[in-house]
């Protein structure tokens, strides 16, 4: 099943593998050389384990790699203890490096890597004939892998869980390029924790040869050996297990594309395949490098293309010594792209240049010496573990799904309008904007507005409602409820009902004596609540016909009944009616729920809220029109008035405002800034410095939808807006 | 700006050595990862980690996911299961952390407490006393897990609005565990914006929910 370890390769395996410090084997820190009990070619031998780790701990599952003379097994022996067997199958004195890759638990070394030298002297046996490194020729010798674990059974197929990695990894191939290799570089990162048993490639039948080889922990390689030009799809699979001990299948998907290539395959010599890896050859007995515990960088962001920071911290422990050289290496390839750069003033920084978000481990060798030295023999290497998280740009996260447009109360995710009010010197501009929170899962726009402008009563009314996010059907409770509001004020608010108002409003504006204004006051408020009163609960009304005729049609449509209510429809409600009198403005507002209404007096360093939002003690608590509670509809009417309806006479204004919480959360943040000149004035030099205000032309409106798109973190609310001005 | 403030409480007791450690924190490593991944999470949700064993000790302070670096868990040797010293902490850490922003009228979010234990408290008088404590806070919900067959599910029933066992201490059952809480965080997340009232997603297969 699997061919790969029988590979023929071209060119023979040397120390290679046991000198490979290059991935991160990194060396026990004392660098100290153990020297094994001498034995003979072919005799089994065994030591054990715990006395290389000296004050460490370590879990047994430890996997053993050596060099290809040298045969070793991690296993426990018969009284439980971990011994490393070995079985060396060459004579001479020896000397080797062998990786243990394992779940190590240290401060010290935070690696699963040690690479432990031995010394070992080996004499030769004459009843031991297999000696395959020396006298194997090298086309037909098995390339490495001495990877001996005990593989529990894997055979059985049904318990294998199979995990399919989403990640393609491509690779292009030149038809001349035969029989060479090709790294899939980290393809196996995900199974770092892992301990790897076997690996194959599929599929079988795919008009090329391939062979791969595990070289490095997480990299592994492969042959191609080309036959016809073409895309295949491969699948490189690894069995391995999981720290529980649970056997896994995963599945990395590969692309391979295999160009034509101009000249005949024949005429290519074959190339030597470099197994070598430009690995360190142990020569006498090299400087063991200092390792040290491994620690946080400060966390990048992908928003920032270059991230610096300050290694003074991490190189404390160098202070008093003279650093010759720095390096810094990601073991992910190329991301980040990290360098260091030494200005003159003696610093030292990191700069990170991501390609991706992520948890990142880093790599900075240093090679010091102590200052008065000028030998460079005493140059001693310091490893220093970093790990870095590279933060997403929060922008990118976002999806933009359209909402189903076909289905039962669909709704563009976006609208706009501009009204000109030109009787009465004005310009009503609107807009609404989907939230992100809403285009990330496809969901409609929960917000509506409405208005109207009634040019013969030199009246505008003018409506915005946030439907609950929490209620199935608000996109259509907000619909109707602007709607609602909108067509009952103006059929209610006639030239007669006006006319009959103007006196109390006038007197009103210039009465002195508190006990007439306060008389006067409730009379304005009752002549509201046939207005504004009314319309609000018109729109509740009509809402909960909505859910009774929706009941009624779900019956129809599907033959089943299905309980709909008002609640499944709620929504706030932003009811405001501004009237232009010979005396000045009359302006009068119904609120109910969150959002804001305010109108805008720079002049006067002014701004009057219309109203008293209802948030929670919470964020995303409100109240809503289609409530039955006390609070909202209360008994009595002058109870609900007071608390719901605001009413102003002023002489003129730079704009009224209408906006849901989509835009006061952002703007705002809190109820006291809604209330806020200071707030209100940033506010509106925000607006003027993106949207043409001035030329009350529909580009207008498209200006302000896109001002909306505004980006404020954690605020990914439907929007809507509403200016008279 | 609206927030999720997120407590874990994790048992680092003596029992919890070896394979259950190991797997919590790789638990909490993934689970990091996988809310910096959260378009919702990633602006809003909050993280601190408290650790208890002879006593409690907070790990991390409540920090913005985008600031977070774990810190590894480790656990005591031998010693008593202090966890009502831990609810004690949590209290004491939500007043400091939390409720200073209600003064200051920031719309603050309610917070989520989870806690995992292998044991029982060894400590059951403070914890008792700190049950209506904790209630008192406003967490917009309390989840335990319960580790293993030697964990107390009583006393977690009392606290707890929802309580799950994991059978298993290994790290299979607790990578599912945590890649749960992450879920949890993302849909409460995910509710927010929506003024949904909190829920929780159906836990995955080897998390039993005790009624």
């Amino acid at each position: 099943m699997n061919r790969l370890n029988k590979e023929n390769s071209t060119k023979s395996l040397d120390d290679s593998t046991s000198g490979d410090f290059s991935n991160g084997g990194l060396s026990n820190k004392s660098g100290e050389v153990h020297t094994l009990p001498d034995c003979k070619v072919g005799e089994e031998c065994s030591v054990r384990v715990s006395d290389f780790f000296p004050g460490e701990k370590f879990y047994t599952r430890l996997q053993v790699k050596g060099p290809d003379y040298i045969m070793c097994e991690l296993k426990p022996n018969p009284d439980g203890l971990n011994m490393l067997y070995y079985k060396p199958l060459k004579h001479g004195e020896l000397e080797f490096c062998l990786n243990i890759n394992g779940q190590f638990r240290s401060r010290l070394n935070p690696s699963n890597l040690r690479a432990i030298r031995f010394r070992l002297n080996v004499t030769q046996n004459p009843g031991y004939e297999q000696k395959p490194t020396q006298q194997a020729s090298p086309s037909v010798k098995p390339v490495k892998n001495v990877q001996i674990t005990v593989s529990p059974n894997i055979n059985s197929e049904t318990s294998i869980k199979t995990v399919q990695h989403p990640s393609v990894q491509l690779l292009k191939w030149n038809m001349s390029e035969g029989n060479d290799w090709k790294q899939l570089a980290n393809i196996a990162w995900p199974l770092k924790d892992y301990i790897i048993l076997e690996y194959t490639i599929s599929p079988n039948n795919a008009p090329v040869e391939l062979f791969v080889e595990q070289r490095k922990d997480f990299t592994f390689w492969l042959k191609v050996i080309p036959m016809a030009p073409g895309r295949f799809d491969l699948s490189l699979q690894v069995n391995c297990q999981a720290k529980s001990g649970a056997i896994e299948r995963h599945c990395f998907p590969i692309k391979l594309d295999i160009v034509p290539d101009s000249e005949p395959r024949s005429s290519i010599p074959p190339k030597d395949i470099d197994l070598g890896e430009n690995a360190p050859k142990i020569s006498g007995v090299p400087q063991q490098p200092i390792i040290y515990p491994a620690r946080y960088l400060p966390n990048c962001k992908m928003a920032e293309k270059y991230n610096s920071m300050p290694l003074a911290e991490i190189l404390a422990p160098l202070q008093a010594a003279r650093i010759d050289k720095i390096t810094v290496t990601s073991k992910n390839v190329n991301n980040p792209k990290c360098r260091i750069e030494r200005p003159d003033d003696g610093s030292c920084h990191l700069f990170c240049e991501p390609a991706e978000a992520g948890e990142f481990e880093l790599e900075l060798k240093v090679d010091a010496c102590s200052r008065n030295s000028g030998t460079s023999s005493d140059i001693q290497q310091h490893i220093f573990p970093l790990k870095l998280v590279v933060i997403a740009d929060p922008k990118t996260l976002w999806k933009n799904i359209p909402s189903p447009q076909g289905g039962i109360y669909a709704k563009p995710d976006s609208d706009k309008k501009i009204v000109d009010c030109g009787a009465v010197g004005l310009t009503l501009l609107a807009a609404s904007q989907r939230g992100r929170s809403h285009a990330q899962e496809g969901k409609p726009r929960d917000d509506d507005f409405a208005c109207i402008f009634d040019a013969e009563n030199k009246c505008v009314i003018m409506a915005v409602a946030d439907g609950a996010g929490s209620a199935k059907f608000s996109r259509k409770g907000s619909l109707i409820a602007v709607h609602a509001a909108c067509s009952i004020v103006q059929e209610k608010a006639t030239a007669d009902y006006w006319a009959s108002l103007e006196p109390t409003i006038h007197k009103w504006k210039s009465e002195a004596d508190q006990e007439t204004r306060d008389k006067l006051e409730q009379n304005i408020g009752s002549g509201l609540y046939k207005v504004l009163i009314s319309a609000a609960f018109e729109a509740k009304t009509r809402i909960r016909q909505e859910a009774e005729a929706h009941e009624k049609k779900f019956m129809a449509d599907y033959g089943k009944s299905e309980k709909f209510v008002s609640r499944d429809y709620a929504t706030t409600l932003i009811l405001t009616v501004a009237k232009k009198f010979e005396f000045g403005w009359f302006i009068a507002t119904y609120w109910i729920g969150d959002g804001g209404v305010g109108i805008y007096q720079p002049d006067l360093s002014r701004v009057i809220l219309h109203g008293t939002p209802d948030s929670g003690e919470f964020g995303g608590q409100t109240r809503f029109l289609t409530d039955d509670g006390d609070n909202v509809w209360p008994n009595d009417s002058k109870v609900l008035i007071k608390r719901r309806i605001r009413f102003d006479l002023v002489d003129s204004f730079k704009a009224i405002v209408l906006m849901t919480d989509g835009i006061s959360d952002p703007k705002f943040e809190t109820e006291r800034n809604l209330n806020s000149i200071t707030s209100w004035n940033s506010l509106w030099s925000d607006l003027e410095a993106s949207v043409p205000l001035g030329t009350r032309k529909i580009n207008v409106a498209d200006s302000l939808l896109s001002w909306m798109d505004f980006w404020s973190p954690g605020n990914h609310d439907d929007r809507t807006m509403m200016i008279l001005y | 700006m609206q927030k999720l403030p997120v407590y874990l409480l994790i048992d680092t007791s003596g029992s919890m050595q070896g394979e259950p450690i190991e797997a919590v924190n790789a638990g909490l490593q993934a689970l990091v990862s996988s809310l910096r991944r959260d378009s919702h999470v990633i602006e809003i949700a909050q993280l601190s980690i408290i650790a208890f064993d002879r006593e409690a000790k907070l790990l991390l302070p409540l920090t913005p996911v985008k600031r977070i670096q774990l810190p590894l868990i480790e656990t005591s040797g031998s010693g008593p299961t202090m966890t009502g010293a831990a609810l004690e902490l949590v209290c004491q850490r939500v007043d400091n952390e939390l409720m200073g922003n209600l003064h200051h009228q920031e719309r603050c979010c309610k917070p989520l407490l989870f806690i995992m234990t292998d044991g029982s408290p060894s400590d059951i008088k403070t914890f008792k006393e700190m049950v209506p404590e904790c209630k008192r806070r406003n967490f917009l919900s309390i989840i335990a897990c319960a580790a293993g067959v030697k964990a107390n599910i009583e006393v977690l029933n009392s606290l707890a609005d929802k309580v799950f066992s994991l059978e298993t201490c290994d790290s299979n059952t607790f990578s599912q565990f945590f890649s749960w809480v992450s879920s949890s965080i993302s849909s409460n997340a995910t509710d927010i914006y929506d003024n949904l009232p909190p829920d929780l997603p159906p836990p995955p297969d080897d998390i039993n929910k005790v009624l």
